[in-house]
């Protein structure tokens, strides 16, 4: 749990036990519940995800297992897939859906709308994007930020951060159809 | 940084008061500046957010490559019980992967994407006269044309985009698209929304907009559709095959 709130080598060495510890037993449910091998794949990397993101926000404390959580989140995901297919088929069977505690949960942005947060990511440039991410998207603060290599002190983090953002939204403005999808995705 | 600014982050971090959150609250419903500054704000952290996600998934994307690397040389051994020499060599051979690995690692082409774009990108040549048909005039497609052929991208798109009922959709998109591509900060996106137009039919710019909407899709890192788009350049051997093939084997350097 500490190791995911660490640096981004700890991370992702985390990330990747939880990941292999836990494929199996959940994929095995989605696919034992009409999923094929590339739903089951897509629901547990959303999972994990969202597990992160609890963690990281401090929504998830520890009372159950990892296993038990991701399992509870993975189940969630999934009868609610079914739900949104089943509605979309035109078929109104009920399903039921019990209710998750913790949300919200991770959406991965897709198609043409994936490019275009890619591509305002490509024209923010990689050092603003990297800082970014770890401040405002994993937490890290900015004396994490700045001892982890590329800036000397905490107020010039502070003050590149305040560049970074305000070239963010501008590109962000000179794209409103993107501002639309981005509600929907926070 | 201005005092907003300040306020802002404080309020969106959660390190507010109960009553700082208030009394921010209400000077939000009030001033219509700090409203506009709070949403800008807002789709910052949600674009990074979406863009966090993405990274996550590339990482567990490698980690399902591991595994299911891992599960193949599993089952490939079958249970079979290991000769003695073999469970020797094993190690040396390993050794030998991760310097060939290694090797490989370092020929690989890593480039900036400035240099990807210096190295592979050309302004398509511009459009040639086109004979008008009776009574239909191509004021516009000709203003645009001429336009793009001094540079003047910007204001090109627009004629372009004007001039759509002049000639064939698929020539406008295709010049849309390049003349975003040949921006001085491209815009990406856009060019591949073009593209994906001429693409959805039949003419004789199908191949270029592929090899152009590749190196779109290249510039802006989306790994799954690019690398299927160059592999199907080179393997029908399309307009700028060579191109594609080389920039297969370049890595996007950070």
């Amino acid at each position: 749990m500490q190791l995911l709130q660490g640096s981004k080598a700890d991370r992702d060495t985390a990330l990747s036990a939880i990941y292999k510890a836990n494929k199996a037993k959940v994929c095995s449910y989605i696919l034992g519940n009409n999923g094929s091998e590339e739903e089951a794949k897509d629901i547990f990397q959303e999972t994990v995800i969202a597990f992160y993101e609890n963690v990281r926000n401090g929504k998830f404390k520890g009372d159950s297992s990892i296993s038990t959580y991701l399992y509870s989140i993975a189940k969630f995901k999934w009868l609610n897939q079914i739900k949104k297919n089943t509605v979309r088929t035109g078929h109104h069977e009920k399903v039921e859906v019990e209710k998750f505690s913790e949300s919200p949960l991770a959406t991965l942005i897709e198609g043409e709308h994936k490019r275009n947060v890619l591509e305002v990511l490509a024209q923010l440039g990689s050092a603003c994007k990297e800082l970014l991410i770890e401040n405002l998207y994993h937490n890290a603060s900015m004396k994490e930020i700045a001892v982890s290599g590329a800036y000397s002190s905490e107020q010039i983090v502070r003050n590149k951060k305040y560049k970074c953002l305000q070239k963010l939204k501008q590109l962000i403005n000179e794209q409103p159809a993107l501002i639309e999808v981005l509600k929907g995705n926070g | 940084m201005d005092k907003h600014h300040i306020d802002i982050e404080k309020y969106l971090d959660g390190n507010m008061t109960d009553q700082e959150t208030t009394e921010f609250e209400l000077r939000v419903e009030v001033d219509p500046q700090l409203a506009t500054q709070m949403e800008n704000e807002r789709n910052a952290r949600r674009l990074i957010t979406a863009a966090g996600r993405l990274e996550l998934k590339t990482t567990l994307d490698t980690v399902d490559a591991e595994m299911r690397a891992s599960q193949l040389v599993t089952s490939d051994q079958g249970g079979k019980i290991m000769p003695l020499w073999m469970k020797r060599a094993l190690p040396i051979a390993a050794m030998a992967i991760v310097f060939l690995g290694l090797f490989q690692l370092l020929q690989t082409n890593s480039m900036t994407s400035s240099e990807v774009y210096d190295t592979y990108f050309n302004v398509y040549e511009a459009p040639s006269a086109l004979r008008s048909t009776e009574g239909n005039k191509l004021v516009n497609w000709e203003k645009a044309s001429q336009l793009y052929a001094e540079g003047n991208y910007r204001e090109a798109i627009s004629y372009f985009a004007k001039s759509e009922s002049e000639v064939p959709g698929y020539l406008t998109e295709f010049y849309k698209g390049m003349s975003n591509l040949s921006l001085d900060g491209p815009y990406y996106q856009r060019a591949i929304t073009a593209f994906d137009k001429v693409l959805a039919t039949d003419n004789d710019y199908v191949e270029q907009a592929q090899w152009y909407k590749a190196f779109a899709l290249f510039q802006i890192q989306d790994k799954e559709e690019v690398t299927q788009l160059l592999e199907e350049i080179v393997a029908n051997k399309s307009y700028n095959h060579e191109k594609a093939a080389a920039l297969l084997e370049v890595k996007l350097k950070e």
